[in-house]
């Protein structure tokens, strides 16, 4: 039995890649694991002052988010594990993926942000491939 | 000056020892000027120098000068054998130069006494000039769309015009911008401790989970009706703005709110939009709320009660006017929402919500109590809101006694560095004249009348707010309301700087980069999936920010 990782934020734009993920899993009979990383850095976009712990709370939206993730995988017959990481998007979904040794991993192609940005996710879902050498889906 | 007729000994019948000549170096809106080079020179009959007359002096911090000069240099101009020549230096002014008229001279005593009143130096547009508005164009361009982050743009501003001064000023004075000491004076530390004080309260606060704890009681007490539920959100967010750093707020709320939105099966932006627009209101209605107030406070000297009884009332009716808009822009998605069934997300709601630390609560509140009334009282006992803000934050870490170190930590020194690098640009552009050039050309426009001045002020403050950083915009829009309020007739009522309060901190409900709530919470939007983009923001934030400066100026022309 494989694992497949599904790096998700939980919008609606995340529940395609959610369905895709779950799709897949029941196929393979792979074990299904959401991933939710808590990235903080569109703090640095601003001098304001910031004195709170503002990474708890993002964790524990992204544990909301993750529990919707499961809950829908649930209705769809399924059991889904949920990991919630720290740190910048991209090394942590590669650092997951290394670290779990799941044979695939799942990606949403941005909607919104044009054709550019759809360019950097697939050179992104190469990278995987090559530093962890999981099958890498682009939803 | 040949004219002089009496000899300078006979004034009394026996000679003086010396000469005193005194005087105040003004600039052209008679703001006083430090540290302008006073020079008496002696010139004979055939117009030669003779004499350097003992040397210079320097104006005080009032612009006052005295001179003393031993008569036996400036007899022969007294004997009417020459001319006294004054001459008046300051880097970015130009030199004034004028011969004395020695007939103004009275004898004290032993001494003779020359009083030469104000002497008015003119802003000269040299190199110095250009070099300080480009760097302070490019800090506000930077700090504006966030090109360097803003404590390294303003810190490379301040260096820049530090660096000009001392690199090349010190051997071609056309590029002397300030001196060290002079930047240092530009510093606000009212504004850097008020600030300081008030991030230390609520850094104590968050950890509690308070603001999280309400906004899920807010959810319960409303029933899930997503209407009742935004308008008591944002009433909540806007009260806790009034009184505590507003992008604290929006960032333990804005997780919450989200949750609440999934709950309740409609859009997060129908929740946050409303929640960051009130934030931005609610942050006008003190001194404490929004660091465009603080700025203003602490310039003028008006005191946290001045803004509650001059800000509070326009806070409120510009919040029912954002309420009715709220209503009309979301109405059909708020008639979408129903509670989701789920019984574990509830409970997850529930315990994401959850007041962590009861009993330091419990102390933060008695000590945000016990603030609360100083600084009501902050006028009667003559006291600095820095101090207020100092005793409460400090009084409470007393009490609470957390981790120190960690409390420190916690402090975010970057805000800190960012403002006083941000005085020192401003102080920059003040010194070369910059400033003084604009308060005219506003002042020209307006042409002494008092309402044209207050929409101007209003509306600029309002459209610029909503797209440049409304920090640096106020630090320097402050000195601009200043001359006007000097110059125009009426305007001691400081209608002029409630009007610059209402425009900077509404303005910053313009766009999506207009103010520090917005970015850290689109921020937060985005890491749940959300994209709020520019656009999207625009739509409902720029008729809300007109609706409200709307309402904002028709109060004003009435009340004052």
């Amino acid at each position: 039995m494989g694992k497949i990782l599904c790096a998700t934020r939980g919008g609606e734009a995340s529940w395609r890649t959610q369905d895709k993920a779950i799709e897949l899993a029941k196929e393979r009979g792979d074990e299904l694991i959401f991933l939710y990383v808590a990235d903080m850095s569109f703090m640095d976009k601003t001098a304001a002052p910031v004195v709170v712990d503002a990474e708890s709370g993002v964790k524990r939206m992204g544990g909301f988010l993750l529990a919707m993730a499961q809950e829908h995988a649930r209705e769809k017959g399924l059991e889904a594990q949920v990991i919630i990481r720290e740190g910048k998007t991209r090394e942590e979904i590669k650092a997951a993926a290394k670290e779990l040794e799941v044979d695939c991993v799942v990606l949403g192609l941005p909607t919104e942000e044009g054709v550019f940005r759809e360019e950097a996710m697939r050179a992104f879902g190469r990278e995987i491939e090559e530093e962890t050498g999981a099958e890498v889906f682009l939803v | 000056m040949g004219l002089l007729v009496l000899p300078w000994a006979s004034i009394s019948g026996e000679e003086a020892a010396t000469l005193i000549i005194t005087g105040r170096v003004v600039d052209s809106q008679g703001v006083p000027l430090e540290g302008a080079s006073i020079k008496i020179r002696v010139r004979d009959s055939q117009g030669v120098f003779i004499d350097e007359g003992g040397g210079a002096t320097k104006s005080q911090a009032d612009g006052s000068f005295l001179f003393a000069l031993p008569t036996e240099i400036v007899a022969p101009p007294m004997e009417g054998q020459g001319e006294l020549i004054l001459e008046v230096s300051k880097a970015s002014y130009a030199t004034l130069s004028q011969t004395l008229d020695l007939e103004g001279m009275a004898r004290i005593g032993e001494q003779l006494y020359l009083p030469l009143g104000d002497l008015i130096l003119e802003h000269r547009m040299g190199a110095a000039f250009f070099i300080a508005a480009f760097a302070f164009l490019l800090v506000f361009g930077f700090i504006s769309f966030r090109v360097l982050h803003e404590t390294i743009a303003a810190l490379m501003g301040a260096v820049a015009i530090l660096g000009v001064s001392y690199l090349l000023g010190s051997s071609n004075p056309d590029f002397w911008i300030i001196s060290f000491e002079r930047a240092i004076h530009y510093i606000d530390f009212n504004v850097i401790f008020l600030i300081m004080g008030m991030m230390i309260f609520v850094a104590v606060m968050g950890r509690t989970g308070v603001f999280q704890w309400l906004g899920y009681q807010a959810y319960r007490v409303t029933g899930g009706n997503a209407w009742y539920l935004v308008a008591l959100l944002t009433i909540i967010t806007a009260v806790a703005s009034a009184f505590l750093n507003n992008v604290t707020i929006m960032l333990l709320m804005a997780p919450v709110t989200i949750e609440m939105a999934l709950v309740l099966g409609i859009h997060p932006f129908s929740l946050l939009i409303p929640e960051i627009l009130a934030s931005n209101i609610g942050g006008a209605a003190t001194l404490i709320g929004d660091p465009p107030n603080t700025l203003i406070g602490s310039y003028t000297g008006l005191g946290f009660l001045d803004f509650l009884l001059h800000m509070g009332p326009i806070a409120m009716l510009s919040m029912v006017a954002l309420l009715v808009m709220i209503r009309f822009i979301y109405g059909k998605e708020y008639a979408r929402s129903r509670e989701m069934a789920s019984p574990t997300l509830l409970e997850r709601l529930r315990e994401d919500a959850r007041i962590t630390d009861p009993g330091t609560l419990r102390k933060a509140l008695i000590m945000g109590g016990v603030t609360l009334v100083l600084f009501f009282l902050q006028d009667l006992l003559g006291m600095p809101p820095s101090v207020v803000a100092l005793l409460g934050a400090t009084g409470l870490l007393v009490w609470v006694r957390p981790d120190i170190e960690d409390m420190l930590q916690e402090v975010d020194w970057t805000t800190l560095v960012f403002f006083m690098g941000l005085f020192i640009v401003v102080g920059g552009i003040e010194e070369v004249g910059l400033i003084q050039m604009i308060a005219q050309f506003i002042g020209a426009i307006a042409g002494g009348n008092l309402v044209l001045a207050t929409l101007l002020m209003l509306w600029v403050a309002g459209v610029a707010s909503s797209v440049v950083d409304n920090i640096p915009f106020t630090a320097a829009a402050l000195p601009i309301a200043a001359f006007l309020s000097r110059t125009i007739p009426g305007a001691e009522n400081n209608v002029l700087y409630w009007a610059l309060a209402v425009g900077a901190c509404f303005g910053g409900n313009g766009t999506v980069i207009a103010s520090a709530p917005n970015i850290v919470t689109a921020g937060m939007a985005d890491r749940a999936g959300y994209h709020l983009s520019f656009s999207h923001f625009l739509r409902v934030g720029v008729p809300t920010t007109f609706v409200t400066i709307l309402v904002a100026m028709i109060w004003i022309l009435i009340r004052y």
